[in-house]
């Protein structure tokens, strides 16, 4: 069986039966990255050496019968903001280019345990704020689908790695979209899991309040299993929460009869409007959730706008506080995008700051007040398919506010899950979010859709 | 809320930030001044007394 475009669910299964051995799939995998990567520019790093030395080594492992559960033998990438022991994190920055970490990030020590292989380190936007940038020592990834497109960002190199099959799914990071913009954008699924779910340490997070480590994969199934091994409490995050993690492939059950779902059109139909083959598609995915048995229940909340200058606030606000001191001595070490981006944050006061973080305190409220009568809500993760590359300009990120924000906000799961394609073939995306530590909700209803809809077969010719 | 400010003023500011960045650059993040400005008063708009930490300062309406 070829082992091109598995999800990883399907390679586990014919790894656990032997039919497919880890070393043939990391192999098969190399071999894509190095007849597709030059053209989409996904990693800054292959790891090919260490990766067919665990290949081996899970191969070794399985046939003397340790197997140690659905991620054994899988390879997947890390977006280069998640430290590794002895392998350079740059955070896709000259800043960092020399910074080789110690130790392993905690969440990357939980894969390697479940036994993921680590295929490398894949692009970011700089420092998951500054991208695309032509000016920055690796290039920005590019889509895909068509490989003059943008991929989103900042997790730009773990989407098109994904929807390129180089790779079967990773390690992503979101602060005000960054997994689940790429995710659309690229045509994959991606979770933003609830606020302090996933470990950050180790991780160089964007904005103290706001990071959300999370994962990236082909499928809401895929996104799960990977959930599943890196989320849990590490008490040396402060933020990372002590909840119970439920079984979330076991909530995988296909049935969302008699769900609640809210849909809020408002966010993309007025305060920010989306495109006509966006908003078509969203149209069909909730026809499609009535077919399976759901209630659908328009709802509203408070204008985007007042959202995204909360959410852009704080961010800017936190993620100054972090590069202060290079932008004062390495200016012009940074690429021209994130430090224009940061240069402007430097005027936002400590009063700015204090009303946002109030203004988030109303808006929580009034999330959670809604979410008392649904199981999920859905609206749209973007305006419009991928645009071209050279059309995101520097202050792209202030222009328009962003409809993934409302939920870093608010610490809500969050998926990106494709709904169809345009004329030309690129993917379209809607997103579920659900009440916080609910995410075995979101992945249920997310996995559910893909299922009965036909948009999991169409894979990208590169 | 609005900074109506011009570009040496902008230059200033960056100055006492510590930051040295070019003229040619300075006008291009001039360009995005504009944005800050928006997003600041969008947050000053009235709140109610559950965002004031202790819950016990509330200001006259006619005094905001």
């Amino acid at each position: 069986m070829s082992s091109d475009f598995l999800t990883i669910a399907q390679a586990a299964k014919l790894i656990q039966k032997r039919e497919l051995s880890p070393v043939e799939l990391v192999d098969s995998c190399l071999q894509r990255i190095e007849q597709i990567d030059g053209k989409i520019n996904s990693f800054i790093r292959v790891l090919g050496d260490s990766a067919r030395v665990e290949a081996r080594k899970a191969e070794r492992e399985i046939a003397s019968g340790h197997y140690k559960g659905l991620l054994h033998g899988i390879p997947i990438g890390l977006k280069d903001v998640y430290e590794t022991a002895d392998i350079p994190t740059t955070c896709h920055s000259k800043i960092m280019m020399n910074h080789v970490p110690k130790v392993d990030a905690y969440s990357v020590m939980r894969l390697k345990q479940a036994g993921a292989i680590i295929m490398g380190k894949v692009a970011t936007h700089e420092f998951a704020f500054g991208g695309p940038s032509f000016d920055l020592p690796w290039p920005p990834a590019r889509n895909p689908w068509d490989i003059s497109c943008f991929t989103g960002g900042s997790s730009s190199g773990s989407g098109a790695s994904i929807a390129a099959g180089l790779v079967l799914g990773g390690a992503a990071g979101d602060t005000g979209g960054s997994i689940r913009t790429p995710a659309a954008y690229c045509g994959v699924s991606g979770i933003k899991p609830t606020f302090g779910l996933i470990s950050r340490r180790g991780v160089f997070i964007l904005a103290y309040s706001l990071d959300h480590a999370g994962v990236m994969a082909w499928t809401a199934e895929d996104c799960a299993i990977l959930l599943q091994a890196m989320a849990g409490f590490d008490p040396e995050d402060p933020v990372s929460t002590n909840h119970p993690i439920p079984d979330y492939c076991a909530a995988l059950t296909g049935d969302v009869k008699g769900l609640r779902i809210g849909v809020l059109r408002q966010f993309y139909t007025t305060d920010m409007p989306a495109n006509a083959a966006t908003c078509n598609a969203i149209e069909e995915a909730v026809k499609q959730f009535e077919e399976m048995g759901c209630s659908i229940q328009e709802v509203q909340l408070s204008p985007l706008t007042e959202w995204g200058a909360c959410g852009n606030i704080i961010l800017l606000a936190e993620a100054y506080a972090i590069h202060e001191a290079n932008l004062r001595t390495r200016f012009s070490d940074f690429g021209e995008i994130f430090r224009d981006r940061m240069a402007l944050a430097g005027l936002i006061t400590g009063a700015d700051y204090i009303q946002a973080t109030r203004r988030r305190r109303e808006l929580t409220d009034e999330f959670e007040k809604m979410m008392r009568n649904f199981d999920v809500i859905l609206t749209a993760v973007v305006r419009n398919e991928a645009p071209k590359i050279e059309k995101v300009g520097t202050f792209s990120f202030f222009e328009k506010p962003l409809l993934t924000m409302p939920f870093n906000i608010t610490g809500s799961p969050a998926i990106s899950v494709c709904c169809g394609y345009t004329e030309t073939g690129l993917p379209l995306a809607m997103q579920i979010v659900g009440k916080r530590f609910d995410d075995a909700t979101v992945l249920r209803v997310a996995d559910a859709y893909e299922r009965c809809t036909p948009w999991r077969q169409r894979r990208p010719v590169i | 809320m609005k900074m109506t400010i011009n570009d040496q003023q902008l230059k200033i500011i960056f100055e006492q930030l510590g930051l040295e960045i070019p003229d040619e650059e300075l006008r291009n993040i001039a360009q995005g001044v504009k944005f800050i400005d928006e997003m600041r008063s969008e947050v000053r708009k009235l709140k109610s007394n559950s965002t004031e930490p202790a819950h016990t300062v509330s200001f006259p309406k006619d005094k905001q």
